[in-house]
């Protein structure tokens, strides 16, 4: 049972990283990103293009990727949402629908359908801890994904809390507006957002990759769950999005162990359903009012 | 018309059934993407799961027909009503929240559904399918399918149609527009968002239903994400918005993959282009430039045909030509009744009918109008009372009751100002007001619109005759109204803005009566007011319940006011 719930947290906290990333964005922009899992997608087969055909240092390629991918966030963002943003929200929402349709395309155009295999990070024996609770198995795999989402929790944390641009981001999203009004360089947030989002989604990319491999839908399933995780947390704060991968994790693995690994796409909507009708705002999230 | 064309296609194509599958698939995305309009475009709600309903219906269907040989049609229905159910249960959740969750739980939902149908193999055959879908026909199973399509697309879109012009549309429209606005003019939100989303679903299942007998197989990754996003795209391109988009959206998805099939480019990015590229520089999608094609272009052909041909009065010489007018009756005492714009002599003719004995009634078609000739130079209220004048002299009329209705009322004051020993006495039907009547100049662009468009005219007829039911006359006026001078389609609402007799009736001693239909939308009771203060023996008659053209809406009552001050 605690190994189940260790293995949970686990892919949890991959959910996390995706929720954070979906958030970052959502909340300074205002857009729901659906072809997030896409640009994880394609960002992922970039690097294993980079180590398998090119030839180059897996690291080395992963840096590039990120960098890649941020840019992708920038260039999606200025280009593909701004002009638009003064339409309506659903609009901006069927672009990311257009470039997911594009990046999925272009996926199978360039590399194909084929299942293509990932290295692992970090290899070796799991740690195994014997004690009157029983046996107590960590994967390393575990740890680096934990080390992950520490490290990026804390960075965000002292991001938004102690620098200018942090605070920055903060105010874009409370509210556009009176932001630019402030001095706030809304445009650069805006980029930033989408910037830093499209780099979590390679890292979900490259974390997920070694168990799901590289393929067009490797990501798909990943961003239905970051948006449950998403809808746990309330969609407004970062802790929302973290805690509510994790519990998702935990939950997903023990109807895939109890029940049937079949219902764990069924078991996410009805998650996302019960949550919406008993917590509108979330677990984690606060009431806000709405204005005509 | 159009679906009479469409349902003989086919045996044209008789040896061509790969053009004629081609077609009934089109029809079947046309379905589907005609329920995701009502769930996106007209309820303003986004759906990504539109597939999975699909699937739904297309499962249900299946099953019903192979194991329990259920007819065709009942399945079909059938996987429309399981998808509706199916529809509830999506729609109610995301109800009191913004549009992306019900965004989040739909793409939830085409998963879950894909996940499903896989692993429930003993029902469904798993990943591999069902395939041999039996279909039973009598004569071509081609033909006979893609007919069967087409009932169902046609009776969808009857359906819709009626829809968006009933309450229902309305609703949703509010809905779309401002939820909290919409929710305090009295409408049940909930319930409409929820009605709209089942309502597409049942139509994305019944259009499941159908893609499952005309293929012939069905899987679960048929009705994948993949295939959600493509419906959104064809609903998109055609115009989310639209009754017609969905065919249009259709038609380009169908037939894309024929123009790139030499290229080896994937789909999904020509797809993806055009769905930015719509989105970002035509949100409203190919209806709405075909829409405003017809409009500028494509409907001169109806109008050239509409207009009318054959004068059904007689003609009297003037000095800048013909004046065409008909007259009615035989008695002493002559009524001479001037129409107002977009009208003709024959606009009368409801109240011709009711014309007691004793009156002569005389209508001319003014100048620039119907059979009349067109006058030179500029329009101008002054210049129509000239010409009365020349028709009043070329029939020898002398004390006469001069009636005019709208802008005829401005011709018959101006023409009473000019001669007031010749008019008996003076009734102004829905008149414009005694100082003019604006209009924005930004509608001017619309009533050059008016002279290619007799639809439009004809609507703004019957929208000014709220009570007046007729269609056959609104046409025979539209014909009419067809022939009115290029010039004078915006000429006539400059000169209507262009007047003001308020101190030239002061001299007008005769009696008066200004008629005002409550109902009226063009003119307020105020300006009625205004104008019967102005003249010295004016009187206003208000008459409940009618609109702008009393004269036939309320004919008795016309008839009444003419008798009674007699």
């Amino acid at each position: 049972m605690i190994n189940q719930i260790i293995l949970g947290l686990s892919t949890g906290a991959t959910y996390s990283l995706v929720a954070i990333g979906l958030v970052m964005m959502y909340k300074v922009s205002g857009v729901m990103n659906f072809a997030y899992a896409n640009m994880g997608m394609f960002v992922t087969y970039l690097i294993w293009w980079l180590t398998s055909s090119v030839g180059m240092n897996l690291y080395v390629s992963i840096v590039i990727g990120i960098i890649f991918a941020a840019i992708m966030g920038v260039v999606v963002e200025r280009y593909g949402l701004r002009p638009i943003r003064h339409l309506s929200s659903a609009s901006m929402l069927i672009v990311t629908f257009g470039i997911l349709m594009i990046l999925e395309g272009l996926a199978v155009q360039i590399w194909g359908t084929d299942y293509k295999p990932f290295p692992e990070l970090v290899t070796g024996s799991p740690y195994v801890f014997r004690g009157d609770f029983g046996i107590f198995v960590l994967r390393r795999q575990d740890i680096l994904i934990f080390s992950i989402l520490l490290g990026i929790s804390l960075a965000l944390l002292f991001f938004t809390r102690y620098t200018k641009f942090g605070i920055a981001v903060r105010a874009v999203s409370e509210n556009e507006e009176i932001a630019g009004y402030m001095g706030i360089n809304v445009g650069s947030v805006l980029a930033f957002s989408w910037g830093f989002g499209a780099s979590m989604a390679a890292i979900v990319g490259i974390v997920a990759a070694p168990k799901v491999f590289v393929s067009p839908t490797m990501l798909t399933y990943y961003q239905i769950q970051g948006f449950t995780a998403a809808v746990l947390g309330g969609f407004e704060t970062f802790n929302g999005a973290i805690f509510g991968g994790l519990i998702l994790g935990v939950i997903e693995k023990l109807v895939g162990n109890y029940i049937s690994e079949g219902f764990k796409a069924t078991i996410s909507l009805v998650i996302i359903i019960v949550v919406l009708i008993f917590f509108p705002k979330g677990l984690f999230g606060k009431n806000v009012r709405g204005r005509v | 018309m159009v679906w009479v064309i469409l349902a003989i296609i086919p045996f044209f194509l008789m040896n061509n059934a790969f053009i004629i599958t081609i077609l009934t698939l089109v029809g079947i995305y046309t379905i589907a993407s005609m329920g995701l309009n009502i769930i996106m475009g007209y309820s303003g709600q986004i759906s990504i799961g539109h597939a999975a309903f699909m699937s739904i219906g297309a499962y249900t269907s299946t099953l019903l027909v192979m194991n329990y040989n259920v007819p065709i049609v009942f399945s079909i229905l059938a996987g429309g009503v399981v998808a509706f159910l199916f529809g509830l249960l999506i729609g109610f959740p995301a109800l009191r929240l913004s549009g992306f969750y019900l965004a989040i739980a739909t793409m939830g939902f085409v998963v879950a559904i894909e996940q499903l149908m896989s692993s429930l193999e003993s029902v469904t055959g798993g990943h591999a399918g069902i395939r041999s879908i039996p279909f039973e026909h009598v004569w071509n199973s081609d033909v006979e399918k893609y007919l069967l399509v087409l009932a169902f697309a046609f009776i969808c879109y009857v359906f819709m149609n009626r829809m968006m012009h009933a309450k229902t549309g309305r609703a949703w429209m509010a809905i779309r527009e401002n939820e909290i606005a919409a929710s305090v003019v009295g409408i049940n939100t909930a319930k409409y968002k929820v009605l709209a989303f089942a309502i597409g679903s049942m139509m994305a299942g019944i259009a499941g239903a159908l893609y499952a007998h005309v293929i012939g197989y069905i899987a679960p990754s048929d009705f994948g994400l993949s295939k959600s996003l493509d419906l959104l795209a064809i609903s998109v391109i055609g115009g989310m918005a639209s009754v017609d988009g969905p065919l249009y959206g259709s038609l380009i998805y169908v037939a894309m993959p024929f123009l790139f099939s030499r290229t080896h480019v994937s789909m999904s990015i020509v797809f993806g282009i055009i769905l930015i590229f719509v989105v970002m520089f035509m949100p409203l999608g190919i209806s709405y430039y075909l829409y405003k094609f017809r409009i500028n272009y494509l409907n001169r052909i109806v109008a050239f045909f509409k207009r009318g041909r054959k004068p059904y009065g007689d003609f009297v010489e003037t000095s800048f030509g013909k004046m065409h007018y008909i007259k009615r009756g035989s008695g002493e005492i002559p009524i001479l009744l001037i129409h107002g714009n977009f009208a003709s002599a024959r606009f009368f003719e409801p109240f011709l009918k009711k014309l007691p004995a004793g009156y002569t009634a005389y209508c001319p078609d003014l100048p620039n109008f119907g059979y009349s000739s067109e006058m030179p130079g500029d329009v101008e209220i002054d210049k129509y009372a000239q010409g009365v004048e020349e028709y009043v002299k070329a029939m020898g009329l002398k004390d006469f009751i001069l009636i005019g209705h709208s802008l005829g009322g401005a011709v018959a004051m101006a023409y009473a100002i000019r001669n007031p020993d010749k008019v008996r006495r003076l009734i102004l039907i829905d008149s414009a007001p005694v100082d003019g009547m604006d209009l924005a100049e930004e509608s001017h662009k619309l009533l050059n619109m008016y002279r290619y468009n007799p639809q439009i005219i004809k609507s703004a007829l019957m929208f000014n005759a709220p009570t007046y039911t007729n269609e056959k006359f609104f046409d025979v006026i539209t014909s009419d109204a067809l022939r009115i001078a290029p010039k004078a389609f915006v000429g006539n609402a400059v000169a209507l803005s262009s007047y003001d007799y308020t101190e030239k009736v002061k001299e007008l001693k005769i009696p008066v009566d200004i008629v005002y239909g409550d109902k009226d939308v063009l003119i307020s009771s105020e300006e009625m007011k205004r104008t019967a203060e102005a003249f010295p023996n004016g009187k206003l008659v208000m008459i409940k319940d009618v609109g702008h053209s009393s004269i036939i809406e309320s004919p008795d009552e016309i008839v009444k006011l003419l008798q009674h001050r007699e």
